[in-house]
């Protein structure tokens, strides 16, 4: 993998990925690579696998078959100590799972506290400049039921944010919004990408992906049926599926 | 049959050290039956399932069988086994009989909790030990404090099935009391006067707490 002229170690690295869910073959011989600071987007229509490959790479779902290489580290379905592979990987879910018995500065520094034992005060510390960087700082002491869904997936991002992630994954992060909360949602996502965070994101959202994606995969029944820069797949869709799905969403 | 309400001012608080043994036992069946119902719980919904079965034998033998045949099996089966007093018997018996109970109140509430929940602690980086004590039991304590408080009534009512083991209990003292004074009715009368002081200020109790989890609720939209 070549990227500004050296070679880099990928970020993330999927060889050969199956999955079933009992006799339902939902990921079929996936295999990608991320390099740091790449923005990959995926698409494609319900059911066809997006959500089950996110979870894949972080090991909430366990792949019967391939491997997984997180910055160099290999993982497969046998690794033990997932859990320390894991604080490598924020998650984002769409629809957010903040904990409802705390406020939002301690879903922030939750992680921070309880996983890797930073004491309270310098957990404060980074949990509001987390809520900064997603302009919640304001609302730190109050309850996740007492703010906007916006609001609620800012909060999201800056918890997974605050375990200082190399990779950050997105799963329709902004499909369970109302459309008027949709772009401040974005524009943190959008900051991210500047700020050279590896991530990869599920979401329909064009305009996003247009602007930061460097790559797009667009995934059909559980396979990679086409992938390539955004120009190449909104305007010139080769695969017969992906332009019925393009005509579809656009 | 005619009623003497002149004896209830001379015996009524005559019960007063009794109704505190059933306050007694009550507790630490209670105590005893929260420890087991939240470990038992845990047994069952484990994803190991040598665990599960313990958990469902103890549950489907206790909820299938009368508390006062357990209560007596403990105290009076069991002597070659281990020889417990009757105190301790009946605070033992009737914790296990509530941790059954209390054992699928937790298992419930564990299982209510959205299993977003748990991927989102998983996702942080928590064990499973972690997410379960950080984010699901918080949540599922909280759901369980309606059913918990009806099995506290419960309990505390049950705790009459002592006097079969003669501790000096209400029901019992009540009984013992009639039989010498001839008056068993007024005798009953006023031990289910104790028995509904103490279940009406449980009720309330659980009330005002399910109040104000309520308020506290409605920060739970998540
Ligand atoms: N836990 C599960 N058990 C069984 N089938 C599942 C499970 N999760 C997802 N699936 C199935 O796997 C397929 C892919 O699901 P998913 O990855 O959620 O798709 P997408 O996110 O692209 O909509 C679907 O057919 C779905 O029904
Ligand atoms: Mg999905």
């Amino acid at each position: 993998m070549i990227k500004n002229g050296n070679p880099v170690q990928p970020m993330i690295k999927v060889e050969n990925l199956s999955k079933w869910f009992g006799k339902h073959k939902v990921l079929n011989n996936i295999n990608i690579t991320v390099v740091p600071g790449e923005v990959v987007v995926i698409i494609g229509s319900s059911g066809s696998g997006k959500s089950t490959l996110l979870r894949c790479i972080n090991f909430l779902e366990k792949p019967q078959k391939g491997t997984i290489n997180i910055d160099g580290t290999e993982i497969n379905c046998k690794s033990k100590n997932l859990h320390l592979v894991r604080r490598d990987v924020g998650m984002v879910f769409q629809h957010f799972n903040l904990f409802p018995h705390m406020t939002v500065m301690n879903n922030v520094i939750e992680g921070l506290t309880q996983v890797k034992k930073m004491n309270r005060q310098e957990a404060l510390e980074v949990g509001r400049k987390m809520l900064d960087k997603v302009g919640m700082q304001e609302k730190a002491d109050t309850y996740p039921s007492m703010i906007s869904g916006g609001q609620k997936q800012r909060v999201a991002i800056a918890r997974a944010l605050a375990m200082n992630p190399k990779i950050m994954l997105f799963d329709e992060p902004t499909s369970a919004l109302d459309p008027e909360l949709v772009g401040d949602v974005l524009l943190v996502m959008k900051k991210l990408a500047a700020d050279g965070m590896t991530m990869i994101v599920v979401t329909h959202e064009m305009g996003f992906a247009r602007e930061v994606a460097d790559r797009i995969i667009y995934m059909d029944e559980g396979r990679i049926v086409e992938r390539g820069s955004a120009e190449d797949i909104y305007n010139n869709p080769q695969n017969e599926r992906t332009k019925e799905f393009l005509s579809r969403i656009l | 049959m005619e009623w003497d309400f002149s004896v209830f001012p001379k015996y009524f608080s005559s019960f007063l050290p009794y109704a505190w043994m059933t306050l007694q036992v009550t507790f630490f069946g209670i105590l005893i039956g929260v420890g087991l119902g939240l470990l038992f719980a845990l047994l069952r919904i484990s994803k190991y399932k040598v665990l599960n079965y313990p958990s469902k034998l103890y549950i489907w033998v206790i909820r299938g069988t009368p508390l006062l045949l357990q209560l007596l099996f403990l105290y009076f089966g069991l002597v070659n086994v281990i020889k417990l007093d009757k105190l301790p018997a009946a605070f033992v018996a009737l914790g296990i009989h509530n941790g059954a109970y209390i054992a699928e109140i937790f298992r419930g509430a564990i299982q209510s909790v959205d299993i977003g929940q748990r991927e989102a602690g998983i996702s942080l980086g928590m064990t499973s030990f972690k997410v379960m004590q950080r984010i699901i039991l918080p949540q599922a304590f909280k759901r369980s404090v309606p059913p918990l408080s009806n099995q506290f009534i419960i309990a505390l009512k049950d705790s009459s099935l002592a006097s079969a083991i003669s501790v000096p209990e209400l029901l019992l003292h009540a009984r013992q009391l009639g039989s010498s004074n001839y008056k068993l009715m007024e005798m009953l009368t006023i031990a289910a006067i104790y028995y509904l002081i103490m279940t009406t200020m449980l009720t309330i109790l659980a009330n005002k707490i399910e109040k104000r989890l309520k308020v506290s609720d409605s920060r739970t939209g998540v």
